[in-house]
């Protein structure tokens, strides 16, 4: 093979390391062309302004512009994803409209560690022991969501919540299993 | 059913047009849930979701951020950039052909000379033209070769789900099942439904097949767990380009005697982390990228059952039937008999993509007068043959 494979089918670890050889920022355009719409939707989630929105996508490109050149990022989508929250934290934090709560604020400098339960071996009962321990909501939500893989509309047609509180159901359940996990786990 | 397991596993990212279908609200149940496993399993994704739902009409003012986005990277990249590394990749690359020329005027050998563009991928395996060889078909032959189609792929879905349980000898011959551990080696399947969440399926003994060697579930793909098996944990070598050396950031500088534009540096990744990795390539249906791994791995190890096993099916999901049924044949015939009987299906179920009835015969005979897990298929498979 002459011509290894093209830019845009390359890892996001293979495109942050291109730039970080070459300081060429087309390799960030890849990276901009898979993230940039979502990180305009955080933005809208937490400036809850278009415009602003705009002017933070502007601005949180050019700060990975920057930083890049001179940080090591082994997991970029979730480190983009926090410089994406922390700008917007702060940004609401300058206009005072916003107190930003210290558990808000994660570090984009320090490693993110993603989903650490994917990679681990986990051990089914301990997981199932955990499901039966949630809440009445979240484990009826959890259980129809992961179990009988059923969508959000089908979940608020079978128990009568609204469509917000089967997304919070399901959010909490599944924080609150990982937090029970990782209490198992550290006791071990 | 789906698997608890799912609730941590991580979904890809949100694309641009999942993102509008599912705002356009037009979209199956089951095209939701797709997009919804997406949502619900990455913050970033969810977070991106929530927003651009609050205010769907912002997505056509996204534009004109875009285009502020890309013509800042378009200023910042300067067009096109000839490094240094490229120049000196390419004095390099003709240094080769003319010494290879001089030394071996009369041999049709081509030296392997990584590109530019493949010195800058991370994880660069190399491959010499004698392993290829051996290996009978070569990686570009893989990744021209064409799929077959959807339905007739064998997917991580097929394997995990339709495959009996297995057990090793070590957790379980003497055991009755009821008396079994589960949760060290063994994922059970099935949940039952919400109306009694607290009851699980224990699997029934003819779902269970006892390995000779010890196992482990990957990514939920049953594997031989050779970690159990070497004294010395087993490793893949794989060689890494470094990067440009420090001594040579400024492009203006000489390129010494003896130094090299890139430094390379060998690693050795554990067997289970590079199985670990490829597994989930195959779980994502990238079944070329995960095949020119596992021949990575049979370099190293030739006997590998795991690699003996899941080559011969991406062989058979890109059509490579004669490497497929050798793999089959290598998995069906191991000293572990970890796959025999699935091997022994999947070879069958080649034979009949092959239109080759009477083989396909012969094995569905074998499997249905044994018995075995697969009995109730080998019958249904049967009906079709001609």
């Amino acid at each position: 093979m002459i011509f290894g494979r093209r830019n845009s089918d390359l890892s996001d670890a293979q495109l942050v390391l291109k730039y970080q050889k070459t300081l060429n920022a087309k390799h960030i355009g890849f990276l901009f062309d898979r993230y940039g719409q979502l990180v305009f939707g955080v933005c809208l989630k937490y400036l809850k302004n278009e415009d602003d929105s705009k002017d933070a996508v502007i601005k949180i490109f050019e700060k990975v512009i920057e930083d890049l050149k001179r940080m090591k990022v082994t997991h970029f989508k979730s480190w983009l994803y926090m410089v994406a929250k922390n700008h917007c934290l702060m940004d609401l934090r300058k206009k005072k409209t916003y107190t930003t709560d210290v558990n808000d604020m994660q570090l984009a400098d320090e490693e993110y560690e993603p989903n650490k339960f994917e990679m681990q071996e986990l051990k089914f009962n301990d997981l199932d022991k955990a499901i039966l321990e949630l809440k009445p909501d979240q484990k009826k939500c959890i259980m129809l969501f992961y179990i009988e893989e059923k969508s959000y509309q089908q979940i608020v047609d079978v128990t009568n919540y609204t469509l917000k509180e089967v997304k919070s159901h399901i959010q909490n359940g599944k924080r609150n299993l990982k937090i029970s996990l990782e209490k198992k786990y550290q006791n071990q | 059913m789906g698997n608890p397991k799912d609730i941590f596993k991580s979904h890809s990212l949100l694309t641009e047009k999942e993102i509008s279908d599912y705002l356009s609200g037009n979209l199956s149940e089951e095209q939701k849930k797709i997009i919804e496993n997406k949502i619900s399993q990455d913050e970033f994704n969810a977070d991106a979701l929530e927003g651009l739902e609050s205010n769907p009409a912002a997505l056509a003012s996204y534009e004109t951020a875009r285009e502020t986005v890309l013509k800042n990277i378009d200023k910042k990249s300067g067009g096109w950039q000839f490094h240094h590394s490229i120049i000196l990749a390419v004095v390099a690359l003709i240094a080769v052909f003319i010494l290879g020329a001089k030394l071996f005027p009369e041999s049709g050998h081509v030296v392997y000379v990584p590109s530019v563009a493949e010195q800058d991928t991370i994880t660069n395996e190399i491959i010499s033209e004698q392993q290829e060889i051996e290996l009978e078909i070569t990686d570009t032959e893989i990744e021209e070769a064409i799929e077959l189609p959807e339905i007739h792929l064998v997917k991580a879905k097929e394997i995990i789900a339709e495959s009996p349980i297995v057990l090793d000898t070590m957790v379980s011959p003497s055991n009755p099942i009821s008396n079994m551990t589960y949760d060290e080696t063994v994922e059970l399947k099935k949940v039952d439904p919400i109306a009694a969440p607290d009851k699980i399926e224990v699997p029934t003994k003819d779902k269970i097949v006892y390995s000779n060697a010890p196992v482990i579930y990957t990514h939920k793909f049953l594997m031989v767990d050779y970690g159990k098996i070497y004294t010395k944990q087993p490793t893949i070598k794989k060689i890494e380009f470094s990067g440009t050396s420090a001594a040579l950031e400024n492009k203006d500088d000489v390129l010494n005697e003896g130094q090299v534009a890139d430094e390379i540096i060998t690693k050795e990744i554990p067997y289970k982390d590079y199985m670990a990795e490829t597994q989930l390539l195959f779980g994502k249906n990238d079944f070329k990228s995960a095949l020119k791994r596992y021949r990575v791995v049979l370099k190293a190890y030739p006997e590998d059952l795991n690699a003996h096993f899941y080559s011969a099916l991406c062989y058979y999901n890109i059509g490579k039937y004669d490497l497929a049924h050798k793999y089959f044949n290598l998995a069906e015939k191991h000293a572990y008999n970890t796959f025999k009987i699935d091997a022994q299906w999947y070879n069958a179920k080649t034979f009949y993509m092959e239109k080759k009835d009477e083989e396909c015969r012969k094995v569905l005979e074998k499997i249905i007068q044994d018995n075995d897990y697969y009995a109730t298929q080998a019958k249904e498979l049967m009906k079709k043959l001609k």
